[in-house]
């Protein structure tokens, strides 16, 4: 299993853009990929999963790959979220 | 500026269509935007805004049992933050926002006129758990009056 923990600095939080971004960054990869903020945890590979966390500005979620490919995974990820501009990511 | 102020949000229920028809989402962006430009919700150029950006990031989303829509735009063009609901006699096809090449047939379309990040994605939040409810979902087809959309909505503000 790994983890990538992200501050969202975006001032429209996780919108429409960077979250249909990082849903198909999610969907390229067999691993099984979450995303939680506090005690709320979706899947990655959904839209609804991610609107449904409503993440606003200063929110720090964390992102959960678990399988064969969930270092690529993460990598990929990190990757969409610099693109994006939706956060920044704790190292 | 205060942050603690209640935001503003207008419920018009001219903004409300039941049983509607449209050929194409681009008929109906163009008709909702026009007629929330005419309103003053928002400043000139929002319809055409509207449309470009649901070309180039789509907001249709599979609920499961139904499929929705939920057009918005740059929110420095919004004056009031507000709804406009169509709720279609047929689905139109939209893309769909996670960005796979499935396409959804959305029978409820929902312009999210909101110029306060938070506003949105809090109302966005909580519209996307009502609506996995079949009630609901039956409630919005079913609806004749404009007042029973408002009543569902109202609570998610």
């Amino acid at each position: 299993m790994m983890e990538l923990t992200v501050k969202i600095t975006n001032a429209e939080g996780l919108h429409a853009r960077p979250a249909r971004l990082l849903v198909s960054t999610a969907n390229q990869f067999r691993s099984d990929i979450f995303a939680q903020l506090n005690d709320q945890k979706v899947t990655l590979k959904s839209i609804l999963g991610v609107l449904s966390l409503g993440a606003e500005q200063g929110d720090v979620i964390t992102f959960i790959a678990n399988g064969e490919d969930e270092a690529q995974a993460i990598s990929a990820l990190q990757e969409a979220i610099a693109k994006s501009g939706v956060g920044v990511v704790y190292e | 500026m205060n942050n603690s102020i209640p935001q503003e949000f207008v419920f018009d229920r001219d903004l409300v269509q039941l049983h509607a028809r449209y050929e194409s989402k681009e008929d109906l962006i163009n008709s909702l935007g026009s007629l929330i430009e005419s309103k003053q919700y928002a400043k000139e150029g929002y319809r055409e805004s509207l449309l470009k950006r649901e070309i180039e990031y789509p907001t249709g989303i599979n609920m499961g049992t139904i499929g929705i829509a939920i057009p918005h735009t740059d929110k420095n063009l919004v004056n009031i933050n507000t709804i406009a609901v169509a709720v279609l006699e047929e689905g139109i096809a939209f893309e769909d926002m996670g960005g796979s090449v499935e396409v959804i047939h959305a029978e409820i379309v929902m312009v999210l006129v909101m110029k306060e990040p938070k506003m949105h994605n809090s109302f966005l939040k909580k519209l996307i758990v009502m609506l996995q409810e079949q009630e609901v979902v039956e409630r919005f087809r079913n609806a004749t009056d404009p007042a029973d959309i408002e009543e569902m909505l109202k609570q998610l503000i």
